[in-house]
């Protein structure tokens, strides 16, 4: 269906914001709750998650080039059973990307426009996304990669600057929080990884379509990284204040120390993560659409753009009713479903076609 | 055409969003407080809390006004403005000054956070819960405590700046580096303390102090930093004076610089160090854990006395003195902080992490367990010179 081929760099900025980018306002705070001390360590679990996820999106990639992950999945285990685990993967995705709508809406209005309706902040959200899913995937992939360097750059440029807070007995002692926790505290984030699926999608587009699984990787390698040094700043700067605070990224921002040159950091966090959102929504709501159109078996994406669009916007705002309900959702409910969807059904995609022997 | 119409068209809402929308809100429309200063009324109604902010009045905050004549510049300083309001809770105390506000309350740029004296002594956890929760305060604003009547503080006068909030930030902000005898401490410190457990929040603290031992004016009072008050929990315990809380500062970590002045047969020597070590370990005797602290000074001989060629020996002789002299010093400190029953030095927080076997004991009862236990300190200070000076200056009369 689409003849652009994305690029190493464009699929890793891609990927790269399409987890980080709700992940940085809510993970911290999931992690927080279980293991304030040890958070780091649930970074070590989630890389791991989503590298062995990003080899089996790899071996799916390398088994069925240029084929669309919705048309080899009914190929693979039969029509009903393709189309039925297809259609619930798109209500999965639906009710997901209503989920970091509401989360990137909730961070402009707490931050930015707390007077401001919910709904026109979602509507002016969603609009670039919308008109860049629909121009189709070049569009993503080009404005990813002029988001990706910039924005990196900028949080590793934000980090240093608060190196001078950073206590590293707030860290000690280490594993205290129990194995148990660590684990606790890792499942969401293994949700998150979970992400790292949405190459299968994409990979018909990319240019070196046998390196999905490098790519998956390296993606992962690098976000484990900054999860890693996430973990450690939040707890380092706010020991057990972190699991206070609402969004302990924003606030870690905030309490870089005013400089003459600079006096306030806030906005470039919110820059970051308007700019990263923005590649992460238009991601999911490029895949919900393809998905959608392939699955309805419409030769293009675009009719589906606005309808998605405007069937999101209005169902969105019911679907989180406060800050707190959606960090417990996420914490106790989202990873009982998405684990085993994300994680297991590329898995089996992977699996039948093995033993049945079909290759694309 | 209809494409570019479109584009074009969905550009529109997009600049509804740095434009602000619904929220709206013009620079000249805010006030913009500087301090805010908790407390309790003297009034004797003890469920009365009292917020009062200090800002700068906004007519004034126009800059420099040219004279008639066009020729001479007169500048116009911001004039400072404190106001207080009363409510039951913090909320409605600040509630009841928005609604007479003309202008919209902005703490984001806030800058300082005032605990009066009476309301840290009965405890701060509800305040700094209010500001975790409220939007727009700053984990960085620096934490003062009031020792004394806020109203006193209030129509004090800056001396150097033009709000007194500006003034006492100007003041934490030139101690960092320099080691003196205070240290600022934020809401982030404040409510770390407050939760975890073996760590103690502390503040540096202020009082009005009056330079014209006649006048009765407050307005003749600046304020000026004493030291550091201690809290146990979230409740205020103590204060350390200026000397002691060098010291504090010292074991804490977070001062290189200080002064030791000593005398030896009635001569006179002062010491400043300008570089400091401090290792803190932890030795476990019959179950029960010593703390030790080794502390290395560096530092120059600033002011002698007497008249000395300072040799070697006695080079040695006088870091011997100075390294008992600060020993002394620093236990003094440590503990002051006992008698209050303060582990604002994170004693707790260091076995916790050291030894966290031990401490899953002595968590249940740290409290009754802290001033038992054994603090040591070893002081190697060292002088490593006679300043820009090699002999002083003796009156040859003397000679």
């Amino acid at each position: 269906m689409q003849k652009y081929g994305i690029s190493a760099g464009q699929i890793i900025g891609m990927m790269f914001w399409t987890i980080m980018g709700t992940a940085v306002i809510s993970l911290p705070v999931t992690i927080g709750l279980h293991a304030p001390r040890d958070a780091w360590a649930a970074a070590v679990l989630f890389t791991i998650g989503g590298m062995a996820l990003g080899l089996i999106v790899g071996a799916l990639a390398n088994r069925f080039p240029r084929k669309d992950f919705v048309v080899y999945t009914q190929q693979v285990l039969g029509t009903f059973i393709g189309k039925l685990l297809i259609l619930v993967f798109l209500v999965w995705l639906f009710h997901t990307i209503g989920l970091v709508l509401w989360q990137i809406t909730n961070f402009v209005k707490l931050s930015l426009l707390p007077e401001t309706p919910i709904a026109p902040i979602m509507a002016i959200v969603l609009l670039p996304s919308a008109y860049v899913v629909y121009d189709g995937i070049e569009g993503i992939a080009r404005s990813s990669q002029v988001v990706f360097l910039p924005t990196v750059i900028i949080l590793f440029f934000l980090y240093l600057l608060l190196i001078p807070d950073v206590n590293l007995q707030n860290l000690l002692p280490v594993f205290e929080d129990g194995a148990a926790n660590i684990l606790r505290s890792s499942i969401t984030p293994l949700a998150w990884a979970g992400e790292i699926m949405f190459l299968i999608f994409l990979a018909p587009s990319i240019n070196k379509i046998n390196k999905t699984a490098k790519y998956s990787i390296i993606t992962m390698a690098l976000i484990g990284f900054g999860g890693f040094i996430g973990e450690l700043f939040y707890t380092g700067v706010f020991g057990l204040l972190r699991q206070h605070v609402s969004n302990p990224f924003y606030s870690l921002i905030r309490y870089i120390k005013p400089t003459a040159f600079i006096e306030r950091y806030d906005i470039l966090f919110v820059t970051i993560n308007l700019l990263g959102n923005f590649v992460k929504l238009s991601v999911f709501l490029y895949v919900f659409v393809l998905c959608l159109s392939q699955w309805l078996g419409m030769k293009s994406h675009r009719p589906l753009v606005l309808p998605s669009s405007v069937a999101l916007l209005f169902s969105t705002q019911y679907f989180v009713s406060s800050p707190n309900e959606l960090v417990l959702f996420l914490d106790n409910v989202f990873p009982l479903y998405t684990i085993p969807l994300l994680y297991g059904f590329p898995s089996l995609v992977l699996l039948v076609a093995v033993i049945r022997g079909i290759k694309g | 055409m209809a494409k570019k119409v479109l584009v074009l068209l969905a550009i529109i809402p997009l600049l509804l969003l740095p434009g602000g929308c619904w929220d709206r809100r013009e620079t000249e429309d805010l006030l913009l407080v500087d301090s805010i200063v908790f407390g309790k009324p003297n009034t004797g109604d003890t469920g009365q809390y009292r917020v009062s902010f200090i800002t700068t009045r906004p007519s004034s905050g126009g800059g420099e006004q040219m004279g008639a004549s066009g020729e001479e510049g007169t500048a116009q300083a911001a004039t400072q403005w404190e106001v207080s309001s009363y409510g039951t809770t913090l909320e409605e105390a600040i509630r009841k000054f928005s609604i007479r506000s003309p202008r919209y309350v902005y703490l984001a740029h806030n800058r300082i956070i005032m605990f009066e004296e009476g309301l840290a002594k009965e405890g701060i956890s509800q305040a700094v819960d209010f500001l975790l929760r409220a939007r727009g305060t700053r984990l960085r604003n620096y934490v003062l405590i009031v020792k004394g009547d806020t109203p006193d503080l209030l129509t004090s006068s800056p001396q150097f700046e033009d709000t007194l909030a500006g003034e006492l930030y100007s003041i934490l902000e030139t101690s960092v580096g320099e080691g003196d005898y205070y240290y600022p401490s934020d809401l982030n410190i404040i409510a770390q303390g407050i939760l975890t457990n073996g760590l103690d929040p502390w503040a540096p603290f202020i009082e009005t102090f009056s330079t014209d031992q006649a006048s009765d004016s407050s307005a003749d009072q600046p304020v000026i930093i004493r030291g550091t008050a201690l809290f146990k929990a979230d409740r205020l315990v103590g204060y350390l004076d200026a000397e002691e809380t060098q010291r504090f500062l010292l074991l804490k970590g977070l001062s290189n610089a200080g002064y030791y002045d000593i005398e030896i047969n009635g001569r006179k020597l002062s010491y400043r160090y300008e570089q400091a070590k401090v290792r803190r370990r932890l030795t476990v005797e019959d179950g029960r854990v010593n703390v030790s602290f080794d502390v290395t000074l560096k530092g120059l001989l600033e002011e002698i006395h007497f008249y000395s060629n300072l040799s070697k020996t006695e080079i040695a002789s006088l870091e011997k003195s100075l390294s008992a002299k600060a020993e002394a010093a620093l236990l003094g400190t440590v503990n002051r902080c006992k008698e209050l029953g303060s582990d604002a030095l994170g004693i707790g927080r260091l076995i916790h992490s050291r030894k966290p076997e031990i401490w899953k004991e002595y968590s249940k009862n740290w409290y009754s367990i802290y001033p038992e236990i054994g603090i040591e300190i070893n002081v190697k200070a060292q002088i490593a010179g006679t300043a820009l000076g090699t002999k002083p200056i003796v009156p040859k009369i003397s000679e």
